[in-house]
Order: structure tokens, then sequence, then C-alpha cells
């Protein structure tokens, strides 16, 4: 696992973007441990103090909750949370981003549908 | 899990650290005991030279000749061990030393046992050498006498406190010229000058004062206050030393 | 009370100030970053976090304690440069005994391991090591001491860069192993970056810049837009940088204190700052640029 070098981000929350993103999938599940800060800071090759900060941003939005001496665990509403927050911080604005490159190219509503029904076949989806 | 990880500062035994740089030292400056062996053989071959002609009668004669390989091997160590004593003072050897856990008092203590072991060893292979010379003269049927083991023993006892004073004046003087440079050359400037006038001379007061001593024991004391003080000299004057490198 | 504290630290030679009232903390654990050009101080300034020189004035507490002449901080700490006194009269083998009598951390294994990767040879002497087999070496030993603070002073020199990114690697390793204050000073920001946890850029003997890394990687923000506008709009900020761009646009670097609607405004497109490109632009005194210097005036080229 690597961080982008090229993203805009910081790499905490890159860091945090992939822990969501393996709560989401289910590789943590509820009420279980995950990664500490040296294990993420051995997987990606990055400071610990950096991935302890991407672990305290999911804890302040509550996706995962600190037990003291153990670690960051899954909180029971973590998936409900993650996707709240990733659709309105992440997914509206790349929508507000596609709907707007597609308007400059004059592409009509439908043709901008197809596409999307056309990506999302390729990506297989996350969903069940 | 987390606190494990906890690290804690180590504390050292300034003792420990003084018998680790020795030892360091001594694997570092291995050249400083194979140069003696060859300084050594060297006063050994010049002293049978000297002995050649030097024929077969008893009495006094042959005592000047024990006297005299004495002598040779005595102020070839002499060398050995002043140019050894002032490598150690020098900037090089402090320098040597920042790579490993190292303070300078611990740095000029070890620097003074190492010149005290050389002072050991220098005085007991003269004495072990001499004692192979006369051995040699034995068996080549050079008739002499000898009362060995006093003899022995204040030639041991005398080499090696002449050693150990040599070595530490050595160090001292290094140090004082490294160090505190324009008091170094001052002090030697005034001791060159005054010694063109014997009477005021500082070295001839040295002189009566330590090598004309009589008393055994005031000798002793003499010598060791010298090197004490020498000693400390120096230690005062690493104390403050920049490193390097 | 286990940390470096320097507080208002001034270092003269002569009359030359090599290091300006200098203020710093470097907390246990961590690694810091160092950067500045050549000649900013830096080297000095390590010496003296080491005890090898002491400040023209000011203090500076290693654990506690002064760390000029201390035996308690020696042991304690390591310092990794290509000037590290490493014997000639013992070989490599021998020399790596010699340091595991005098760190109580030493760890053996680990040493011997990496010794073996990087295809050291064992008896060799370290004068005849070529540049970059001592670079390893060195940090070798700076490795397995794993004293309580380690400071490095450009230690990857003569290293090529799959080495290098090896022995970046294996300094995070060691460092997850046993967190403890580290200290870096290197050339190669882009290789170390991820490493940091923070950074301080010193700049002709003064700290410019000391804070995480994360606040230098968006310290600033390179605007691409129409040229007038632009520039007449990014004069009255905190401009970093500008340079002509294309036809008649321009790229300005300003400081990241604007609201994002200013930005969208004034420019047209916004880009990161490479965290070396920063380093240029925080520190750049020149004026003008090297296209000057190879500029020629209508007069001059005419013969």
């Amino acid at each position: 696992m690597s961080i982008d070098p090229r993203s805009t981000e910081p790499i905490y929350v890159q860091i945090a973007y992939w822990l969501e993103n393996e709560i989401l999938k289910g590789t943590f599940k509820e009420d279980e441990q995950v990664l500490s800060q040296y294990a993420l800071a051995d997987m990606f090759n990055i400071n610990p103090a950096t991935a302890a900060k991407g672990l305290t941003l999911i804890a302040d939005e509550e996706i995962v909750y600190n037990r003291r001496g153990l670690g960051k665990f899954v909180s029971s509403n973590a998936k409900e949370l993650i996707v709240e927050k990733r659709q309105t911080k992440r997914l509206e604005p790349l929508i507000r981003q596609i709907t707007e490159e597609a308007s400059y190219l004059n592409m009509s509503e439908e043709m901008l549908i197809k596409k999307i029904k056309q990506a999302y076949k390729k990506a297989g989806g996350f969903d069940e | 899990m987390m606190s494990s990880k906890q690290m804690e500062l180590s504390q050292v035994n300034k003792w420990d650290i003084i018998k680790q740089s020795t030892i360091y030292k001594l694997k570092v400056y291995d050249h400083i005991f194979y140069s003696l062996l060859i300084y050594q053989l060297i006063g050994f071959l010049f002293v049978f030279n000297s002995t050649g002609g030097t024929g077969m009668s008893m009495g006094s004669l042959t005592i000047n000749l024990e006297y005299k390989t004495a002598h040779a091997l005595f102020y070839i160590t002499l060398i050995w061990l002043i140019i050894s004593s002032a490598q150690l003072g020098l900037k090089q050897s402090r320098s040597l030393m920042s790579g490993v856990v190292t303070d300078n008092k611990t740095h000029c203590f070890s620097n003074g046992l190492l010149i005290l072991l050389m002072s050991v060893i220098g005085a007991v292979t003269i004495v072990l050498l001499s004692m192979t010379a006369e051995l040699f003269l034995y068996l080549f049927n050079t008739p002499y006498s000898t009362d060995l083991s006093i003899n022995y023993f204040l030639e041991l006892l005398s080499a090696f406190l002449y050693l150990l004073l040599a070595g530490n004046l050595a160090y001292f003087i290094t140090n004082l010229v490294m160090r505190l440079k324009l008091i170094a050359y001052l002090f030697l400037f005034i001791l060159f000058i005054s010694s063109l006038i014997p009477e005021i001379s500082p070295i001839t007061y040295f002189y009566y004062f330590l090598f004309k001593e009589m008393n055994i024991f005031l000798f002793i004391i003499k010598i060791s206050l010298l090197i004490v003080l020498l000693f400390i000299g120096s230690l005062a004057i690493t104390r403050q030393m920049e490193v390097e490198r | 009370m286990n940390e470096i504290k320097v507080d208002h630290v001034t270092k003269k030679y002569g009359k030359k100030v090599v290091l300006n009232d200098l203020n710093l903390t470097l907390n246990y654990p961590s690694i810091t970053g160092l950067i500045g050009r050549n000649g900013s101080g830096k080297t000095t300034l390590l010496n003296m976090l080491i005890g090898y020189k002491k400040p023209s004035s000011g203090e500076i507490k290693v654990f506690g304690e002064d760390p000029f002449d201390s035996l308690f901080v020696s042991a304690n700490t390591l310092f990794v440069d290509d000037r590290m006194q490493i014997p000639n009269t013992l070989n490599l083998n021998e020399i790596l005994i010699e340091m595991g009598r005098f760190y109580p951390n030493w760890d053996g294994q680990l040493a011997k391991k990496l010794f073996n990767y990087f295809d050291l040879p064992p008896n060799s002497l370290h004068q005849n090591l070529s540049k970059g087999k001592k670079s390893i070496f060195n940090m070798i030993v700076g490795l397995s001491a794993y004293t309580y603070f380690t400071v490095f002073d450009e230690p990857m020199t003569g290293m090529d860069e799959a080495v290098r990114k090896d022995m970046y690697r294996a300094l995070l390793k060691s460092y997850l192993e046993k967190p403890r204050i580290m200290i870096i000073s290197s050339h190669h920001l882009k290789e170390v970056e991820y490493l940091l946890e923070n950074l301080i850029l010193l700049d002709e003997g003064s700290i410019v810049f000391d804070s995480d890394i994360e606040a230098f990687r968006s310290y600033a923000i390179g605007l691409t837009g129409k040229a007038g506008k632009l520039e007449k709009w990014a004069e009255t900020k905190d401009l970093l940088y500008h340079e002509r761009v294309g036809i008649d646009d321009a790229y300005v670097v300003i400081k990241n204190n604007v609201s994002q609607a200013e930005l969208n405004l004034y420019s047209q497109k916004q880009s990161l700052v490479e965290t070396r490109d920063l380093l240029i632009y925080l520190t750049n005194k020149r004026r003008g640029v090297i296209d000057d210097v190879f500029k020629t005036d209508g007069i001059e080229s005419s013969k």
C-alpha cells in the first residue's frame, strides 16, 4: 500500500480514507481493532505520527473509538457514519465536477447517465 | 503493547567507560607496542655492539658494562614512551573517541592509564632485556658479579618512575601546546632562555631536585608528586576542549 | 525533561554570525527533518546538539543537561555523518564489536543482518571502502546503536538511489521498533519527506519554518492565470515566487492563507507546491533567475 504523492490531500487524510474503505469492505468489523499507528506506518512507509493523525481524524468523527492502551476499534455505526460523511464530502462535490465538465463538453444528461452506467459495470460495485 | 515501545535513557558508569576506552585505544593504537619491540630490538643490538670489545676483567669495569646495557635500552624506551604519550595528547586522539561514548575526563583518565601501562611494560622489558644481555655475557664467559635481586628491583622501580614521569610530561606539554598555544610557547621560550644561564635555569634546579636525590624514599615521594601534578594539569587542560573531526 | 531544547542560541566565529538566536524543541519520540541551503548553519547546529561545539550565547539542554562534554549525553546520542570517527586499524567486523561494547542498546543481530544485506566485506578497513559503502556502514552503526537521540547529517552521500530507498526504509523500521528522537539533515527532501513528523528550515542562521511536515506541504499554493490580473493581486499577498508562462499567463506562488473563493477569482488553476521548490522559494535571496545570466541585450548580440 502506498500513498499518492501527487494528491493534494494531506497524507493523514489519505490514511483515513483507506481505513474507511477497509471498514466499508468489512476488513475491520464492528468492535474489531483497526491497525495501530505503527502497523499503518510500516504498511504505508510513513511516519507513525502521520498515521496517528489519520486515526485521530476518524476517531474524532466517531467512526472508531479509543480503548486506552489497546488502540482504536470500529464503532457499531461506523459504516453509516462513513457513508454519510463521504457522500456529502466527497461524492457530491465529485458529481458537481462531473456534471460541470459534461456541460462544458455539451454532453446530454442521457449520455452522461449512460457513461455512468458503463463505469458502474466495470467497477463491479462494492455493494452486495 | 504501546508502552513496550517506551525507551529509557541509559545510565553509564564513568569507570566502566574509562576501562572500555583504554581497551579500545589499545586495540586502535596497536602500533604502539609493535613499535616498542622494534625500538628495543635496535637498542638491544646497539648494546651488543658497544659491549663487543670490553674484555674480561673483573670488578668495576664489568659493572660499568652492565649499566651501559641498561642505559641504552632505557633511553630508547624513553624515546618510544615520550612519542607515544605525546600522540595521546593530540587533537586526533580526542576526535577518535568522538565515535564512541566518551567525555574529556574519561578520555584523559584512560590516557593516563595507557601511559601507566606503557611505563610498566617499558620498565619490565628494559629489565628483562638487561637480564638477557647479562645471560649472554655469562654464557660467553665474561666474568662479572652482581647482587641480583636488589639491583634489578631498583632498576625496575626507577625505570618505571622515570618513564611515568616522562610520559606524563610529554602528555602534559602536548596538551598545553594543543589547547593553550600562546602559554605553551611562552613557557618553552622562557625555559630555553633561562637554560642558557645554568645558575638560574629551572632545569638545573629540577636536576638537583630529582636526579641527585640520594634517599630512595624521598625520591619516590618527589617523583610521584610530580607525576600526579602533571596528570592533574593535563586533566585541567583537557576539560573544556571542543571536538574537532 | 527527556527532550532537546535550544534556547536563544547564537554561534559566532569571530565576527561572522553563523546561527542567530535559535529556539527549538525536539520531543520524544519524533523524526525531524532539518533542511536549508549549504551554509545555512545546519551542520553547526547539529554539532552543538551533540555537544561537539559550544554556543557563543544561549543554552542547549539535552535530556536536561548541557550536551557539551557530558558522558551521559554521549552514551545516549550518536552522530552519523561522513566524518564519523571510525578507526582504520580495526576491520569492519571488529568495529561493530567495539561499538557493541560502548553502546548499551546495541543490536548486534541487526548490525550483522544489515551488513550482509548490503554486501559489506567484513574484513575490510573503513578507509578502503567506496564513499557509498562507507555511508552504508555508518548508517548501520547509527541504526544498530538504538541511542535515545540520533543525529543524521547527510547520511546518504555516495549511495545510489536503490540503496537510499532501502536505507530510508531501514531507518523507518528501526524507528518503529524503538521510537526515539531523530533529526535528519538531508538535501533529498523528496525522498525523506514521508518519514518526517516535523520540519525545520534554516536559512542564513535563522529558523524560517518550524512545524509539522503537513504544515510545510500546505504552506504555499501555486496559481496559474492571466498575467496582469493574477500578478497584480498576488503582489498584495505573501508572494513567494512568480514567473511568466506561455504567452500571457503567469505562475505565482503565494502563502496559502487565502480563501478558496478569492483563489478562484484571480486564478484559473491551483496546484500543490513541491516541497523542494518551496524550499527554494523561501530561501531565495537572489535578484532575478538564472536565465538572466544568459540574457543578451541588443547591443552586445549584434557583435
